[in-house]
Order: C-alpha cells, then structure tokens, then sequence
C-alpha cells in the first residue's frame, strides 16, 4: 500500500509492504525494514528501522495525527492510496473564502470591525484575549465587512468564525 | 525555641501548588489546597491534607478572590498562607487581609510589595539606595506628549511598562515615533485590565541586554543573604522560557557586586521571606535594577539545585520567624543547573496557547533530573490559566554536561493530546549562540526562522517512515474492528477491544 504523507509543505511517498514478520518500506530509491512493536493499543509504538530504534507516541486517527519522537511532537497528514483515488474522483471541497476565523479559543475583547465598514490590509479587525495576551487580529487584505459573528465579551471556540469579509467594493 | 507553621493555606494551584505542598508535607506541616471547577483533579488537591471549592474556573472568581481565600484559611484552621507566585501573590492588600485575619502570609508586607510593586515608585526607592537604574521617566507618563518628549531624550527604542506589572506583562517595546501614541494607548488599556491601574512609566531599552536576577532571603530579623544569579535571558515575548545558573557572563566578583545591590535593594524596603532582585546587563556588563519579584520564583529551582538550599522550606522557616542560620559565605553555588519552561503552545503557529486533554504522557527519569509539574493524563488544559504545564530542571557538574543532560531529558519528554513547546526548546538549546553562552534578550527572535524551520532532509524522511508505519497500523487495526462481531466485545466498542488486543 502506498502511503502519502504530508510533512509541513513538503509530501512524501512511502510504500508499505506487510511480511510476515516485518514491513518493508519504501522511500524513493531507498528500502528500509521495520519491526513494528505495540506498547500501547493505537497509542505507543517501538518501531525499529533497520535496527534504529524509535519510540513513538501517537494522537490520532491515522490520517491526521500528531506522532511525538524523541520528545518533539509533529503534524503529520497521511493520506492512502484508496483514499486519495476516492477524494479525485469525488473532487475537492471549496474553499470557505473570505471568514476570518478564531485562530485560537479566547475571549473577544474589543471589535473594531462593523458591517459595511472597508477595512485595509492590516486593519485590526478587533482583540482576542487568551491565557492574558491580547492579540490583535488583522485584515489580510483589503476589504467590506459584511458580518460580524461575535460581540464584546464573547467566549470563542478554535475555529469559530468572527468576521465576513468581502472582496473590496 | 524554634518555631512552626502547623497548617497552611496554599492559595494557588498548578506545579508551584504541588511545589509548596510537597515543602509542608516533607517540615510535617497540614496543607489545605484550593480549586476552581476547572480544577477538581488537579494534581494540588489530591496531594493535599484538605481541600475545599473556592468558585468556578475564571481566576477572577476563584484563585484571585482572596476573601474567600482568607474564609477558607479560617475554617479549616490554618495559621498561615501560602501565595506561589501569579494570582494575588504580589498583591499587597490580600498580604494586610491575611495578617489582619491572625494568618501568616508566607511571603513579603503588603507595605514591600507596593513600593516594590509600584515600578515607579521603585524606581525612585532604588535610585536613592544607591542600587543602579536605567535612565528612563522620573514617574509614571500621563499623556502621549510627555511620552514623546522624553523617548526623544533617551533615544529610541523605548519600553512602555505597566507601573503595576511585572513578570513580562504589560511591557511594550516602541522602535520609533510613528508607534508611540498606539503602543501608549494598546499598553494603558492592558494595564488597567491586567492589573487595574493604567499607569505606565518609560524607560530606555537596552540594546543587548541579558536578564540576570539574584535570589534574595530575609528573615524578620533583619538577617538578609543572597543566593547568587539566574540568567534568564532566553525570552519570547518577555516570557522566560529557559533560565540558568551560573550565568555565563558573571564571576564571582560581578556576583558578589551584584548580589550585595540586590541585598541592598531588599534593605531598602525592609524586604522579608524570599524576593529576586531582577537586574539588565549590558554588554560592558553594567548592571541596571529592573524590578523585585515580591514572591517565590518560576525558576527558583535551579537555585536549589546548585546551592542546596530548599528555598520553599526556606520561607516556610521564616514565616515562623525562625531567625535564618543561613550566612552568607556558606553559600557557594555547586555546578550547574538548567530549568526550561514546557507550554502548552504551537510553535509552528505562531505559539499560540494549545488546548486540549493530555492523552499519554511519559517524563524523563534519570539522575539529577527534576520535573515539577501539576500534570498527569486525563489533565485538561484550557483558556483560564496560564499555559505552562512544567519545568524540567537538570543538575550537572558543568555546563556543556547540563546542556546534554537536558537535551537528553527532553527527547524522553512525550505528551500527546496537546501541542508543546519541547521540540523548540531541544532547537534552542541546539544552537550555537546558546551553547557558546553569548546570547541576550533578543536571541529567539534573531534566530526565530532557524529554530521554526522545517525538519532537515534526513529527519523529514525518518518521520514520513514512522508515519507511514504508524499509519498502517492504525488501518490494519481499524479493519480488524471493523470485522469483529459486537457480540464479542463485552460491552466495549469494537474499535477499543481491536486496539487493546494487537497484533492477531
């Protein structure tokens, strides 16, 4: 099975053949064989790459996950084969566009944006407070406000959206 | 006749809750731990004689409203409190409420921590004890006129500072006049909210400079000593986040300087319990008094470590008013010591604070490793306080010894569930400037690309592999879950069972 594995910008190919007692890899001209050993069920690996010892610790699901090795945790995406036969022939989701998004949980303290209103690149839009920082959240790019999802003392999810931009008028 | 605190209230929560319980709990004095909502797992309370609710999770009705804290010292019997640092640590009118309520604060006089607290008050009690300041406003600047005047006589770049701030909060830097008046208003307005005085004085920033502050110890006789420097120059956003003992510019002259100006500084306020005398060092190793922290420390550990002196049982014996046996030439610091800071935060995006439930979690073990933490698995981390989850100290005989020690310690540091910082600081502490020992205050951002730069070639390729092993694992596991009969499961999810199984 071949595995496409997303590493920041940078996405790798990597073939995984199961024998009967180990796997054998594939990564460009290059062949590695690992054992595999479970410490803990879907969390804890020991993995062996030609004798090279890692452990790993696991967060996820196997296809976005936050693998830890030697104490430093990675974003990783890894995307099978089948899997990414099925996502060209079903075709890419759009994009959400012009929502500016709540990059953290926090609790708004202060908006300056208001419907109607063009903001410029690098206007604040208005203050998020987390963990006692203010951080100012900016316009991208020029823009109309079109709507304001959240108000004064608002607690705010990751992800939640808080304004609607629209392309300059 | 030597006296004993008998039960103490630890009015904080986290690692430095766990921290001053386990000092009560080793003198055998009873410790009453409070929570918020948030926190009724933590770590502070099961480790605790007592502890009893104190509100729901917001600092503001929980850990800082010091009436109910007193309330709860008060029925369960205490005669002391013991602050930590953060929440009302260095707020001395909770230090008078608890004194006026028959209980110890194990700490400084409310009446120290004002003038202290006050910066610029500070400033002007330091400038008359003769201990070194940097040139900067002789009070606090009330309009962005008077700002602008004087950034122009010291030059620029300038800090703004919170008159009530301290810790790094409330400090903005100005390169130029075009930021000044927005930095000014963006500074007052954190101030008044932070800290409920939107007072702010300016002061000349210091090109280079390294933070090194002395450990100071009072007893209520009038016996004050010094522990010698911690170098605590590695800073993000005025956030410390790996600190040092010895410092690599200071000898033992600079040290003894240094430390009879931070003893001086303590005098000067009739100081008691244990302080630190934060100082800036230029690059011709002037020394400029910046603030005194009127509590325990962060990094009070690594002080320990190399002095041998428990500094929390320290101030427990001096808020009995225990005269202190402690003499200053006894104290001779014993190798080397490195503390560094494990946040929960993303360093690829921006550092900003992660949230989320600790999945697993193994720490390093080993000789002369030390881990003070609150944390364990199952632990949530969420908005309401501060994101960091633990200090890693390491001892070592040298320098370049603690640095591989703590590198060491660090690669055997996994947390799942939550983003850390641990793989930026292995990358600092990786760096040529830190291990040479040259770098100052403005290292992490000078060196901000290299230290968030993606993995090397070599490194990428590794990780692509255990990805793709884990990756298949994770499937083969899946469809093995998939196959299995319910019935067979006993209750479990198919998927769970599957997991704990293994390998058919």
């Amino acid at each position: 099975m071949k595995y496409f594995i997303r590493i920041g910008a940078a996405e790798h190919e990597v073939d995984v053949e199961a024998t009967d007692d180990r796997l054998v890899l594939r990564h460009g001209d290059d062949t590695f064989h690992a054992d595999v050993s479970e410490v803990e069920a879907g969390e804890k690996y020991s993995v062996l790459v030609d004798g090279r010892s890692f452990s790993i610790s696991v967060d996820g699901d196997g296809r976005k996950m936050t693998l830890v090795v030697g104490g430093r945790d990675h974003g990783v995406e890894v995307e099978d084969e089948r899997e990414r036969a099925m996502r060209e022939i079903s075709g890419g989701g759009a994009s959400g566009g012009g929502v500016v998004e709540a990059v953290m949980p926090g609790i708004v303290r202060r908006v300056d944006a208001a419907p109607g209103g063009a903001v410029e690149a690098g206007d604040r839009l208005l203050i998020l407070e987390a963990m006692k920082m203010e951080n100012e959240i900016c316009a991208e790019a020029a823009g109309v406000v079109e709507e304001v999802f959240v108000k004064e003392g608002d607690t705010v999810e990751a992800g939640a959206p808080l304004i609607q931009l629209a392309p300059p008028a | 006749m030597t006296k004993k605190l008998r039960k103490v209230l630890v009015a904080n929560r986290g690692e430095i809750a766990v921290r001053v319980l386990r000092a009560c709990r080793e003198e055998g004095i009873e410790t009453v731990a409070v929570y918020s909502d948030a926190d009724r797992n933590a770590l502070h309370v099961r480790l605790a004689t007592e502890a009893y609710r104190i509100g729901p999770p917001p600092a503001s009705e929980s850990y800082l409203v010091g009436e109910k804290l007193i309330e709860v010292a008060r029925a369960a019997g205490c005669d002391s409190v013991h602050p930590g640092y953060g929440f009302l640590s260095e707020n001395g009118d909770f230090a008078d409420a608890c004194a006026d309520a028959g209980l110890a604060f194990i700490g400084p006089t409310g009446e120290a921590m004002r003038e202290m607290g006050d910066k610029v008050r500070a400033r002007d009690r330091m400038r008359e004890a003769g201990v070194p300041i940097a040139p900067g406003s002789d009070g606090a600047v009330e309009d962005p006129g008077e700002l602008e005047r004087i950034a122009s006589e010291i030059g620029f770049p300038v800090m703004i500072k919170a008159a009530a701030g301290g810790g790094g909060k409330g400090i903005r830097i100005v390169h130029d006049a075009a930021e000044l008046v927005r930095a000014f208003e963006m500074a007052r307005s954190e101030a008044e909210k932070s800290f409920k005085s939107g007072a702010v004085y300016v002061e000349k920033f210091l090109a280079k400079p390294r933070h090194v502050e002395i450990q100071v110890l009072a007893d209520h006789h009038g016996h004050v000593v010094h522990l010698g420097e911690r170098e605590c120059s590695v800073q993000r956003r005025h956030q410390k986040i790996v600190e040092e003992t010895p410092s690599p510019i200071v000898d033992p002259e600079l040290r003894s300087r240094m430390g009879e100006a931070a003893v001086q500084a303590a005098r000067e306020v009739g100081y008691r319990n244990a302080g630190t005398v934060e100082f800036l060092v230029d690059a011709e190793r002037n020394f400029y008094f910046l603030e005194m922290n009127t509590r325990l420390q962060v990094e009070h550990p690594i002080t320990e470590q190399v002095t041998g002196v428990d500094i929390v049982r320290a101030q427990l014996e001096i808020a009995a008013g225990n005269p202190m046996t402690l003499r200053q030439e006894e104290i001779q610091p014993r190798g080397h010591a490195i503390e560094v800071r494990i946040c929960a935060e993303d360093p690829a995006n921006r550092f900003l604070p992660a949230t989320g439930t600790i999945k697993q979690l193994d720490l390093p073990g080993g000789g002369r490793v030390r881990i003070d933490a609150g944390l364990y698995e199952g632990m949530k981390v969420d908005v309401h306080y501060d994101s960091m989850l633990a200090k890693l100290i390491v001892r070592a005989n040298d320098r370049d010894e603690a640095i591989s020690r703590m590198q060491r310690a660090l690669g055997e540091f996994h947390v799942t569930g939550i983003k850390t910082n641990i793989g930026f600081l292995q990358r600092v502490l990786a760096t040529d400037e830190f291990r040479s020992g040259t770098y100052d205050t403005g290292f992490i951002d000078r060196h901000q690309d290299e230290l968030l730069a993606p993995p090397s070639d070599g490194a990428a390729r590794d990780l692509s592999l255990l990805a793709a092993i884990v990756a298949h694992e994770l499937r083969r596991l899946r469809s093995t879950a998939a196959a299995a009969p319910s019935a067979a499961t006993g209750g479990r999810s198919a998927w769970r069972t599957a997991l704990r199984r293994g390998r058919p």
